[in-house]
């Protein structure tokens, strides 16, 4: 049977989600992107400037709503009425698509949610029909109260965003997972490919990821190895792996040894 | 009349609607969307919305993020 990502009634061949910021160019985004697998893309939503060259390309020109699964963020918002605003502007630009990835800033340095507030707009946006996807902190009982509020998938960071330092509690992580009833995806802080594979291996539905590939010297081999990471994580994850030792076993049988 | 257009004061000509003013601001008037006086516009409105003076209006686009 195909392992098929499920996120409000859609499925996904991909279990990876990528960003599109701090890319050189949209060239180099959509060859990154193409070379992830990655089915859902997430965009930030930001003011028109006025009086720019209206012939400039859009980044909705190279990555087809068509084809991929546009996921606006509202990055940059530190309360909820922002983030809801952000997400009411984002439905009527892409067509009335509900789906959204909430993040509610707490301060510029760490970039960490406000959770107070990120609670209050998943609440506030769940009830106006939004799919929301929500970036939050690893604890475990708000992870459990945004499902509770009807969130079609919990985002918790691995470490700060843009970090690149990896899953800094992978125990945190795996108690959300032992109670999670939605896909639960880590959002922000994976820096190599490992990280993401142990993302998968602890039982994650998926993992999100920007700079990791963009910042890469290279973005698109990046993003290839991103993409097999994040398959051999999901099989080690679905093979099971072996139970850790404090000993030795041996490989090789210890019968019929010369003597 | 006189808009305030993303922070900046707009100049523009009593009972211009929002298409007249993409049109000076030479802003596309597809994968935009727009906030009059906080509240969004739906899509199927937008064009033929009537503006008048004092109007506040966010117009915003998707841009590369994470």
């Amino acid at each position: 049977m195909e392992d098929l990502l499920t996120i409000a009634g859609r499925t996904y061949k991909s279990r990876l989600l990528v960003g599109t910021g701090k890319y050189k160019d949209f060239e180099e985004t959509r060859s990154s992107i193409e070379a992830s697998g990655a089915e859902i893309v997430t965009v930030a939503i930001r003011r028109t400037n006025i009086g720019q060259d209206s012939s400039e390309p859009n980044i909705l020109d190279f990555l087809s709503p068509d084809k991929f699964t546009i996921l606006p963020n509202t990055a940059g918002c530190y309360t909820a009425e922002e983030a809801i605003r952000t997400c009411k502007l984002a439905r009527e630009l892409l067509e009335g698509n509900n789906l959204v990835k909430l993040e509610v800033l707490g301060d510029k340095e760490t970039l960490y949610p406000n959770m107070p507030e990120t609670l209050k707009a998943a609440k506030d946006l769940v009830k106006d029909g939004f799919e929301v996807m929500v970036y939050c902190s690893d604890d475990p009982l708000l992870a459990k109260e945004l499902e509770g509020l009807g969130c079609v998938s919990v985002m918790p960071l691995a470490s700060p965003i843009g970090s690149g330092l990896g899953i800094q509690n992978p125990h945190n992580i795996e108690m959300i997972l032992s109670k999670a009833e939605v896909p639960i995806i880590v959002d922000a802080g994976v820096g190599t490919a490992s990280d993401a594979s142990i993302a998968m291996e602890l039982g994650c539905a998926g993992v999100l990821m920007n700079t990791a590939i963009a910042k890469a010297q290279e973005p698109v081999l990046m993003a290839q190895a991103m993409k097999k990471a994040i398959e051999s994580g999901r099989q080690a994850y679905l093979a099971g792996r072996m139970e850790k030792k404090s000993y030795a076993s041996p490989s090789s049988p210890t019968k019929g040894l010369i003597k | 009349m006189l808009l305030k257009v993303n922070g900046d004061s707009v100049e523009i000509d009593d009972g211009s609607n929002i298409d007249e003013l993409l049109d000076m601001l030479e802003i596309p008037k597809t994968k935009v969307a727009v906030e009059l006086n906080g509240v969004v516009i739906p899509n199927s409105e937008l064009l033929g919305k009537a503006l008048k003076d004092q109007d506040i209006l966010e117009i915003v686009r998707a841009i590369g993020g994470g």
